[in-house]
């Protein structure tokens, strides 16, 4: 499917700016008088991921190109599950501690398929691009497991930074494109 | 999963918000003793909410953001860029509404 | 609570929006005749289009007729368009062949596409001698998994154990996460393994290397085959299938109905593999005779499967709890097997008749014998479903303990799961002409 470049540069900003009210939301928390941040319950962030994971996969089903199916599919799984998991865990019905680490490996491994991406199509359309949204999400992962590893409690997440950078990067993308 | 000795962690029941932190914050933070408590707090002001100040970042880049697009009007613009309905100032602008929404207090 | 939905909207419209990546391979944009397309003349010429220049050396094109003669001459290249002559042939349905290089930066890009002449294109043909070994018949066998686990068993569970423990006083099924967990792993299966049957399957239409078909253009393949119409299809249902399964799991108050839901919703989308199969040449009665054998093993099988989870989940309970609730879940599905097995039979042997041109080919073709085997494997679990109703079931009756039927009932599953697999490989076998 080859769409004209105002619709691509379209789904780009709205995708960004969904992303952003989505990474927002998520880690920045609401500081209570005492300064220890308020609990967070939504179920916006799971069920944005696994509807994400399911357009992911719409993609996979109408890719012209079959290494974009392979991907798409991978990328698919991974949004999924991690939406399906951090639902479960939100809503009660499942608690493990290695849900913390959920989100992580998920910015993780998309991160690394978009890198993938780029190495199996080097000179695509936005091939640079893509590798600077495959480098954010990796640190993202990474910001996110030391968080974890040495248990640092701060109000904002250090995975906050590269997260959100993705999210300007695919807003500006098709603006630096047409300028 | 399907082990019943683990049922004590599968729940029946469907909880709604809870008065203890989030399960990602909770194992994130130091036991209560050590936990530093913001100096408003100590002063008894409120804290800074880190959303309000995302939102206030937000809301100023996407005005920028629209008067230097609307400045090439006037031919002073150094920057061509795409103007269409939903351009990016707006996105932003937006996006800071909704963190302000999810913001209020209930 | 609205305005998340609204964004989940947005979000999934915006993600259908945003293209595939296709930049430096040379993408196949037009070509006259298009694919799909009734020309009522046959063309002096094909012209193919593509987003960038290729290699002209390196330009292959075929043009088979019905019969499987090439018609394409040399093709001519000026730039990013190549065209090919034609020499003269029959009316019918013609298999384009295509393989580029491109000028930039080498990649190899492939496909294939059929157009008619006087007549409907059907889809492309397979090359003969191309193909994967043995993933074919594997990939159909962890559909038909998929399908036990996830469409057999939640359906026995809304059938069967969920009146058995209500009439005994349970308000909800304690083989809840069993049934659960087996239903996702069946359906993230049958996702996955409807993903790869169709590449595997689109592979030997387009040709070439294995590594050269990673980047295939297969849209036209998809649109135009009976397994990738089957695969759009599914590929959406399954995912759905996945999100009532895991809204199930989040809500235990909706629990029962969200997993029925899932459970018919599965069974339904096993139509598509017997619209995909042999039989959909033979008609919409053969496809329907299919399909109800399927129906009818998937719900076998996933009794049995459902059966086994539910003694392992309430293996905590007391004696007298767990007996009472096996015992009473096991008569009501011995009250619904024979009837399920003679269905089954009646199915399986319609289809047979239909696809067998002659008696003798049960001996004289490779598709006969393994449908011999297929039918030996099934008799063998019908013996021990006999041994089950015959024996088994009265000293559950009158009071033996659930644990021993288990035995018996993996017996059956592990029979049963041997037909499958030569189910799997019959699917796969072209029927004799």
């Amino acid at each position: 499917m080859i769409l004209p470049h105002i619709q691509i540069a379209r789904a780009h900003w709205l995708l960004g700016a969904l992303f952003l009210a989505i990474v927002l939301e998520a880690y920045l928390p609401i500081l209570r008088p005492d300064g220890r941040p308020e609990e967070s319950r939504s179920v916006v962030i799971p069920w944005m991921l696994m509807i994400g994971g399911v357009g992911v996969w719409a993609t996979t089903v109408f890719a012209d190109v079959v290494h974009d199916m392979l991907i798409h599919t991978l990328w698919g799984d991974i949004l999924f599950a991690a939406g399906a998991l951090v639902l479960a865990r939100r809503r009660g019905a499942y608690e493990r501690p290695w849900l913390d680490w959920v989100l992580p490996l998920a910015f993780l491994g998309c991160g690394a398929l978009f890198l993938v991406h780029v190495e199996i199509d080097p000179g695509g359309q936005g091939a640079h691009w893509h590798l600077a949204i495959g480098l954010l999400l990796l640190a993202a992962g990474l910001l996110e497991l030391a968080r974890l590893r040495w248990r640092q409690a701060s109000a904002i997440p250090l995975g906050l930074a590269p997260l959100a950078a993705v999210a300007l990067a695919l807003i500006a993308i098709p603006v630096a494109a047409a300028s | 999963m399907l082990d019943p000795a683990k049922r004590p962690s599968w729940s029946e029941q469907s909880q709604a918000a809870v008065r203890t932190p989030a399960p990602e914050l909770r194992s994130a933070e130091p036991p209560e003793s050590e936990q530093a408590v913001a100096p408003e707090a100590v002063r008894g002001r409120a804290p800074v909410q880190p959303r309000l100040v995302a939102a206030v970042m937000l809301i100023v880049a996407g005005v920028v953001w629209a008067a230097t697009r609307g400045l090439e009007f006037y031919g002073l613009s150094p920057v061509k860029i795409v103007y269409d309905l939903d351009q990016p100032p707006l996105l932003l602008i937006a996006v800071a509404a909704w963190l302000l929404y999810r913001s209020r207090r209930r | 609570m609205a305005g998340a939905a609204a964004i989940a909207g947005c979000m999934a419209a915006l993600l259908l929006m945003v293209p595939a990546m296709a930049g430096a391979h040379a993408v196949l944009e037009t070509s006259a005749p298009s694919y799909g397309a009734v020309v009522s003349a046959e063309p002096g010429h094909l012209t193919l289009d593509y987003n960038e220049d290729v290699v002209p050396q390196l330009a292959q094109v075929s043009v088979l007729t019905p019969a499987g003669r090439d018609l394409a001459g040399t093709p001519r290249l000026s730039g990013s368009t190549v065209t090919v002559p034609l020499r003269s042939g029959p009316k019918g349905s013609y298999t384009v062949r295509w393989r580029m290089v491109a000028a930039d930066d080498g990649h190899v890009t492939e496909g294939a596409f059929s157009f008619g002449v006087d007549a409907a294109p059907v889809a492309p043909a397979p090359l003969g001698g191309v193909g994967i070994p043995v993933a074919p018949e594997l990939l159909a066998w962890l559909q038909f998994i998929g399908v036990v686990l996830a469409g057999g068993t939640l359906t026995f569970r809304a059938l069967i154990t969920t009146p058995a423990a209500r009439a005994l006083g349970e308000r909800r099924g304690s083989d809840a996460p069993a049934a659960i967990g087996l239903a996702a792993i069946g359906a993230v299966l049958a996702l996955h393994a409807a993903l790869f049957a169709f590449l595997v399957g689109a592979y030997p239409v387009v040709g070439g290397g294995v590594g050269d078909f990673v980047d295939a253009q297969i849209i036209p393949i998809r649109l135009s085959t009976h397994a990738g119409q089957a695969f759009t299809l599914s590929s959406f249902a399954w995912l759905g299938a996945l999100a009532l399964i895991v809204g199930a799991w989040v809500h235990p108050r909706r629990r029962e109905p969200l997993l029925a839901a899932a459970g018919a919703l599965s069974l339904a989308i096993a139509f598509g593999i017997s619209w995909a199969g042999h039989p959909a040449s033979g008609g919409t009665l053969l496809v329907i005779a299919d399909y109800v054998h399927l129906l009818a093993g998937a719900l076998w099988v996933g009794g049995l499967v459902a059966l086994i989870a539910l003694a392992a989940s309430i293996r905590s309970r007391s004696r007298a709890e767990r007996d009472a609730l096996f015992r009473a879940c096991l008569l009501r599905f011995s009250t619904l097997a024979l009837p399920l097995v003679l269905v089954l039979a009646a199915a399986g042997v319609y289809v047979a008749v239909g696809e067998l041109p002659s008696l003798s080919a049960i001996v004289s073709s490779q598709y006969g014998i393994v449908l011999v085997a297929k039918a030996a494997a099934f008799a063998a679990a019908i013996a021990l479903a006999a041994y089950h109703r015959l024996s088994v079931v009265p000293r559950v009756v009158a009071g033996a303990p659930a644990a021993a039927v288990r035995r018996t009932l993996t017996n059956e599953v592990v029979v049963l799961a041997v037909a499958l697999a030569l189910a799997a490989v019959l699917s796969q076998t072209a029927p004799p002409t």
